[in-house]
């Protein structure tokens, strides 16, 4: 049970980033208590295939089987526990464990046991790889490990909009992917990518140098959240004018800026579904980020660039370049994230009761307001009911009125 | 790339052999010597500086760490002068003896291996990146320069920020 001094409206404890037990905790009931992003359908479109995931530190295999239908198996050998598989992904209709040849199929089903008849008590029925509940919406893989999780629709809410607009309804391509592992908390870097206060704070390389309007940050129930703002779309002689009156940063090459056929406008936005996903559309640029925790000082972020459907190759290429030179591990903005969070983790030890403060907003929502703290507020708020094993009803305070926000 | 060179070869002269062999240990060099305007001068105006996962490269996957023309080159290396000093890294390139090829274009392609290290502040060495580089060298006059570099990296994980190129 959560302390919940831990958690209130506007701070935190700084013993969350590295407490073990709490960290435990959260693994329990946040990872494989409910729904996670696992994976995305443009990484398995065809029969036979799989890709590695995780949920929370347990490894899973997602799979397209036989029927079309994607499967998530804990990948995890009922004999003795081995991986069965190995690589990052592949096409194959069987899985074998390799300690004891035991094979399974890629529904789970365990096909073969060497020596089976002197193998005692073998109910080969029984003894399949374990099946996690699986529900796809607009591409996204969510998986939960817990018997009885809610119907995704209605977990995600009021954010299932964004997301369908986000990944214009699952027409999404695998780009490739940029795996990397930082030493902060999982939590970290959710809030660094929910946090646009400090869009010019941090990175202050786009002081002057981007056109950025006022925006929303709206925080939906269950912990998810979106920051969005209208596109603006300049011409490359409007920027280069833009630049050189306005900018710090002389940038020559602001392609990052530019949309090729996406029009003044378009909005773009940076959503958190909770606990582990982050979308990213900004300009011509489209990603998912799974964040896979690996302990309490550690976690892997595992992006999925991506395109849409029927793009050109050259459009796919120019996504490719720009996602990668600005929200990579190597980006301009990318790499500030990273050490921004490994930052706040090296001061781990901390003396007792230090408090991380949350103050710039509100739970709820907020128009025509970009900066602030709101959807690390309402993440917090969602991380106190589940880690509380309540219903998240209203604290004392009580949550600001949510409403529904259109994408 | 190396694979795509023409089938019939010409030999490498002795003094071309050096010349390619020197560009590669200056552009390491450079590097950990932080000198990155000394090191973009290495590549011609349309020069292009591509770093890659081995993982994206064997599936044909078009995401890279990093995709840099002349001017994104020049523009990171503003980035490291002025916008992130706060967390200086010492890097230490180990490179092999580079494979070269010469087309009967005249063109040379060098293939190497590399192994990055990194020192953070008060913090011991690790390995940031191994992998290799496969070059293409082009003379300008009577200098020998990238005409591009692609260097795809075996790492499953990047374990840091990636500061500067590989």
């Amino acid at each position: 049970m959560l302390d919940t001094n831990l958690v209130d409206r506007t701070s935190v404890d700084r013993s969350i980033y590295h407490d073990d037990e709490l960290y435990q905790l959260e693994l329990e009931r946040l990872f494989c208590g409910g729904w996670v992003l696992v994976g995305v359908t443009a990484e398995i479109p065809h029969r036979g295939d799989f890709v590695r995931s995780a949920i929370g530190e347990t490894p899973v295999l997602v799979t397209r089987a036989k029927d079309g239908n994607v499967r998530v198996l804990v990948n995890s050998c009922s004999h003795r526990g081995a991986l069965v598989a190995y690589q990052h992904g592949g096409n194959c209709n069987t899985f074998t464990c390799l300690y004891h040849q035991w094979t399974y199929d890629n529904e789970g089903r365990l096909l073969g046991v060497p020596m089976q008849a002197q193998y005692e008590d073998l109910e080969k029925g029984e003894l399949g790889l374990q099946n996690a509940r699986v529900a796809v919406v607009a591409g996204l893989i969510f998986a939960a490990l817990c018997s009885d999780p809610p119907p995704i629709e209605d977990y995600l809410g009021a954010s299932l909009p964004h997301i369908e607009a986000m990944m214009y309804g699952g027409r999404i391509e695998l780009l490739g992917y940029h795996r990397y592992e930082i030493s902060a908390n999982w939590k970290l870097f959710w809030e660094n990518s929910l946090d646009c206060y400090h869009q010019t704070q941090l990175h202050t390389f786009v002081d002057g140098l981007a056109v950025l309007p006022t925006g929303d940050n709206i925080c939906f129930e269950n912990g998810h959240g979106v920051i969005m703002w209208p596109m603006a779309n300049p011409s490359t002689e409007a920027m280069r004018r833009h630049i050189a009156e306005n900018a710090t940063f002389k940038m020559r090459d602001f392609a990052l800026f530019q949309s090729v056929d996406r029009p003044e406008g378009s909005v773009n936005r940076v959503l958190g579904i909770f606990p582990n996903a982050v979308l990213l559309e900004q300009w011509d640029t489209l990603s998912v980020r799974q964040l896979l925790p690996r302990g309490p000082g550690s976690v892997e972020i595992h992006t999925l660039a991506l395109g849409v459907a029927g793009e050109s190759k050259e459009k796919q290429q120019r996504r490719a370049r720009l996602y990668g030179n600005y929200f990579g591990p190597a980006g301009y903005a990318g790499r500030d994230d990273v050490v921004a969070a490994e930052a706040v983790q090296a001061t781990h030890a901390q003396p007792e009761g230090s408090r991380s403060l949350m103050r710039l907003g509100d739970v709820g929502e907020s128009r025509g307001n970009l900066r602030g703290e709101y959807t690390i507020r309402g993440f917090y708020e969602a991380y106190r009911a589940r880690m509380s094993g309540d219903n998240g009803e209203p604290g004392e305070d009580g949550p600001a009125t949510l409403e529904a926000a259109k994408p | 790339m190396a694979d795509r060179i023409d089938v019939m070869a010409d030999t490498l002269s002795r003094e071309e052999e050096i010349a390619a062999q020197q560009l590669l240990q200056d552009a390491a060099d450079l590097l950990d010597r932080r000198r990155y305007r000394d090191w973009i001068d290495l590549f011609v105006q349309d020069g292009r500086y591509i770093a890659i996962s081995a993982e994206n490269h064997e599936k044909n996957l078009p995401l890279p760490i990093i995709d840099d023309t002349h001017d994104r080159m020049l523009d990171r290396a503003d980035m490291i002068d002025r916008y992130w000093s706060m967390r200086p890294t010492r890097t230490r390139h180990v490179t092999s003896v580079a494979r070269l090829e010469k087309s009967s274009l005249g063109k040379i392609t060098a293939v190497s291996t590399f192994a990055v290290f990194v020192t953070e502040h008060q913090r011991r060495v690790d390995v940031l990146a191994v992998g290799r580089y496969e070059d293409e060298l082009q003379w300008r006059g009577d200098v020998l320069m990238f005409g591009s570099r692609h260097v795809i990296f075996d790492n499953d994980l990047i374990r840091h920020p990636v500061t500067y190129p590989l």
